[in-house]
């Protein structure tokens, strides 16, 4: 999951701020019951839940990303 | 915190403390005077290691030492660098043997007839082993009595919350120092706050819950921390299903394939990913004991979760539950 937002288009990459979080940690921990995520891998945009359980195509993933954009 | 081991001396450990290589707490664990034991720390408290020195050296007491000798030699090998800070998080490790059965009780709280009655109601049933996880004490129990009583039959104890602190000689309400004999406060300061061991080819992990987190040392990356940080506070010791799919994943990353836990005083066997989780609730269930014994048949783990009338003779109920 990490990875598929890794590659994404550098135009794409400039209008988000990425933050991993490791569900070993207690932190990770807090922060995925916050979210209220269920499953992994879970990609969240602007605090909300969008993927879960599944790594999108890269396509979606970007008209996700820019949806929320256009809308901030 | 150092701990140190000595040799021929009546203390089973000698665990100190320094601050900028002065000492600052000495505690002599498992036997020896208590009043001496106190004395020493008392005058050597805020002393430098080389003004202790000609103090402690010299002493001659049995097998041609001494506490004041080996606690000498620990303190010249922590200048050596011989002897490193213990690790807080302490973990027994049961290496040398493989179980086939054994049995498991969990918050007995200073309770000595529910004590009695399950090791009365293992004795003939082949058990290996008896494991308790904490709390072995609590406000008003018979607290000496159950400590004296799990010594004696070699019951495998991780300490709770309420252990740690009757350790510690940290009043709890109704369980201050003074009510615990410093010979039991010792054991249970040497009991582990995590048990490893082999049940048959799988490798089991026991704790008695989430607090070992607010210990000094902890870390996320501790030995066993991923088993720690799931169990409690994902999954909320089990009761939050919903974050079941998510649990399942992170067993990839268990070391355990066997997770024993308490708190919750519930009990509970669930199996998700390659992992079992079983949830070992309390001593006293309503009107009855209750205990489980997890027993390799086939290769594959029973769990049965067995209970005793209280103040009858012993029943065996099956009581698996969840989706095992």
């Amino acid at each position: 999951m990490a990875q598929s937002v890794q590659e994404l288009p550098n135009e794409i990459q400039s209008i988000m701020e990425v933050r991993e979080w490791d569900l070993r940690t207690r932190a990770g921990v807090t922060r995925f019951k916050e979210l209220r995520a269920k499953s992994l891998p879970t990609i969240a945009i602007n605090g909300e839940l969008v993927f879960e359980s599944l790594i999108p195509p890269q396509e979606e993933l970007i008209q996700a990303i820019q949806q929320r954009y256009e809308t901030c | 915190m150092y701990v140190f081991k000595p040799k021929g001396v009546c203390p089973k450990e000698i665990h100190f403390s320094l601050k900028a290589q002065s000492i600052e707490q000495i505690r002599m664990v498992g036997g020896g005077c208590p009043g001496n034991s106190e004395l020493m720390g008392r005058l050597l408290k805020g002393r430098r290691i080389d003004e202790v020195q000609s103090f402690l050296e010299g002493i001659v007491c049995r097998n041609g030492t001494s506490c004041a000798d080996q606690l000498l030699q620990a303190l010249l090998m922590v200048q050596s660098g011989q002897l490193q800070a213990a690790d807080p998080i302490t973990i027994m490790h049961e290496e040398h043997r493989s179980l086939r059965k054994l049995a498991v009780i969990g918050g007995i709280r200073g309770n000595l007839v529910g004590l009695q009655s399950v090791l009365a109601a293992i004795e003939t049933a082949g058990i290996e082993d008896l494991y308790s996880l904490g709390n072995l004490v609590w406000p008003h129990g018979e607290n000496d009595a159950v400590v004296d009583l799990a010594s004696k039959h070699g019951i495998k104890h991780v300490q709770g919350p309420n252990d740690r602190q009757a350790a510690y000689g940290v009043p709890i309400i109704g369980v201050g120092s003074e009510t615990i004999r410093l010979q039991n406060r010792d054991r249970l300061l040497l009991d582990p706050l995590i048990l490893s061991f082999q049940l048959g080819k799988r490798q089991a992990v026991a704790f008695q819950g989430g607090f070992i987190q607010g210990i000094h040392g902890f870390s996320d990356f501790s030995p066993y921390a991923t088993e720690i940080i799931m169990t409690c506070n994902l999954s909320d010791y089990l009761r939050d299903e919903s974050v079941f799919p998510a649990l399942a994943t992170m067993t990839d990353h268990f070391t355990a394939d066997l997770v024993l836990f308490g708190h919750t005083g519930q009990w509970k066997h669930v199996r998700l990913g390659k992992v079992d989780f079983i949830n070992i609730g309390a001593l006293v269930s309503g009107e009855q004991y209750e205990y489980a014994v997890l027993e390799l048949k086939d290769g594959d783990l029973a769990v049965q979760f067995r209970t005793i009338p209280r103040g009858n003779i012993p029943q065996e109920c099956n009581h698996e539950k969840g989706n095992g």
